[in-house]
């Protein structure tokens, strides 16, 4: 496909932005990128200390549990979040050289990736500390990223490219952001949800990934063929409709920047 | 003869005048129930043809809001033409605002590759060239100082180092030489002039009437979004004193 064969061609761009993020946000901050560890870990501490006692009988090791689900959550958070201001931010660059428009949404949610990556060492710490024993199936931990990755690139286009015309999307996304939060089943175990309603946490993108990941690194087991098919088919759709919609609006941006 | 290396026809850039007015989803809908999304059309170019070839320097004149920067936008490919077609051939070297791409929270090396980068140039390639931009620009001494220190005319320096470290096909010259001190215009001058013998087109926007005339060899009048006289650098520029002196 042409994107890709063009996105190659800018990789040297999308190395230079997702670094310039990277030194604006952690520029005279002693611990730098440490942030992106300790963030998740500080968070982590809080919500154990509150949930963990009401939690116990059904979820075991639930520091690892939390964590899991909310580095995941927050990866589409942030990387979606940025990457719907991509082209807001950039709007004197954007108005002033020729640059495929759709790189800085897709930069910002590589600059998320990178603090995911950061954020695992989190997970690892907590492995480590606890004695968790590992299960083999965990050294698949970067498919779900992966698949999260991709379908945060989709979101991020149709909200970057929707969001220069109605700037009211910021808001509207916010709230949704952090609804999502209660819908992806990051500090409760999903059988408190009754039974009738447990599909919309269930086929629920966010929660989709974030039990591919805990299948895999907390209860050593391969996600069956049918929920790989979910997690696939939202990435997919994701991109497909991203990539639509920002490319129909793709020209008309310059001028409501 | 050669193949001409930018080439317009009947190119137009409309702009909806009322719908970019709105800004907000509730005020779309409010205006759409009121019916007050009557679009009144502006044209920022209309109906422009243009033939340039290899070595051509041309220069656009007009007054202010005549569609100049929108004829340079629509050249450089920034701007997508409402209607028309456009062909270039060759990379282009767009100096429309200089240091467009920088950040000012980044030191002036960091600088230099983003907007290489931007323009499209390896890292390799600036790490070669890295040298030549700092000394053109004469930053030796702020390399690792953050922009927002800077004087505007600084950046200005650094920003067409970087754009003209390469034999661009096509430079796209905005009103950029009047920044920066009398001794670094000059310099200016002198490597845009020594790019005009190495066969590359550039395309010069100015008010100074006497650069468009000692620089160009064509040159266009715009106004209001057309060409209302076009020719060698030298008729243009004395018809547009012509038509300043009538005003008057």
């Amino acid at each position: 496909m042409k994107f890709f064969v063009e996105i190659f061609r800018y990789r040297e761009l999308l190395r230079e932005l997702v670094k310039r993020d990277l030194k604006v946000k952690y520029r005279r901050s002693a611990l730098g990128i440490l942030w992106s560890v300790f963030n998740p870990l500080l968070f982590m501490m809080v919500t154990t200390f509150i949930f963990s006692a009401m939690f116990k009988n059904q979820i075991e090791n639930f520091p690892l549990y939390f964590l899991s689900g909310q580095i995941i959550y927050a990866f589409f958070a942030e990387a979606t979040g940025q990457a719907q201001m991509g082209l807001i931010e950039n709007g004197a660059l954007i108005k002033k050289v020729y640059i495929p428009k759709y790189i800085f949404p897709i930069s910002k949610a590589c600059l998320s990736l990178v603090n995911t990556l950061f954020s695992l060492v989190a997970v690892v710490l907590i492995i480590l500390f606890m004695r968790f024993e590992l299960p083999p199936t965990s050294i698949l931990f970067f498919i779900p990223i992966l698949l999260m990755f991709m379908f945060s690139i989709g979101i991020g286009l149709l909200l970057s490219s929707l969001t220069v015309f109605y700037r009211d999307i910021i808001h509207i996304y916010s709230v949704v952001l952090s609804v999502l939060t209660f819908f992806s089943a990051t500090f409760y175990p999903i059988e408190i949800i009754p039974e009738k309603v447990r599909g919309v946490i269930e086929y629920n993108p966010i929660y989709v990934y974030i039990s591919y990941f805990r299948d895999l690194v907390l209860n050593g087991q391969i996600p069956d063929a049918y929920h790989n098919l979910i997690a696939i088919s939202y990435c997919m759709a994701s991109m497909v409709i991203g990539y639509m919609v920002f490319r129909k609006n793709e020209n008309k941006i310059l001028l409501y920047i | 003869m050669d193949e001409p290396i930018i080439q317009l026809n009947n190119v137009s850039v409309v702009f909806d005048l009322h719908k970019e007015r709105v800004s907000g989803l509730k005020e779309y809908i409010i205006k759409r129930l009121k019916r007050e999304l009557k679009s009144e059309k502006f044209y920022a170019l209309n109906g422009i043809d243009l033939s340039l070839s290899k070595g051509d320097i041309f220069g656009i004149l007009g007054n202010n809001g005549a569609g100049k920067s929108t004829l340079l936008k629509v050249i450089a490919g920034i701007l997508a033409p409402t209607g028309g077609k456009i062909v270039t051939r060759g990379n282009i070297a767009p100096l429309i605002e200089l240091g467009a791409g920088f950040d000012m929270e980044l030191t002036a090396r960091e600088n230099i590759y983003l907007n290489g980068a931007i323009l499209g140039y390896s890292r390799k390639f600036i790490d070669s060239k890295f040298e030549d931009i700092v000394n053109f620009a004469e930053i030796h001494e702020f390399l690792d100082v953050p922009l927002k220190n800077y004087s505007s005319g600084m950046v200005a320096r650094i920003g067409f180092s970087i754009a003209t470290i390469t034999e661009p096909d096509i430079l796209i010259v905005d009103e950029i030489l009047s920044v920066g001190d009398y001794r670094f215009q000059k310099k200016c001058e002198e490597r845009i002039k020594s790019m005009m013998s190495e066969d590359t087109t550039v395309i010069l926007v100015s008010h100074q009437i006497d650069q468009i005339r000692n620089m160009c060899n064509k040159a266009v009048l715009l106004d209001k979004g057309k060409i209302i006289y076009s020719g060698t650098a030298e008729d243009v520029c004395d018809y547009y004193i012509s038509l300043g002196q009538e005003v008057v």
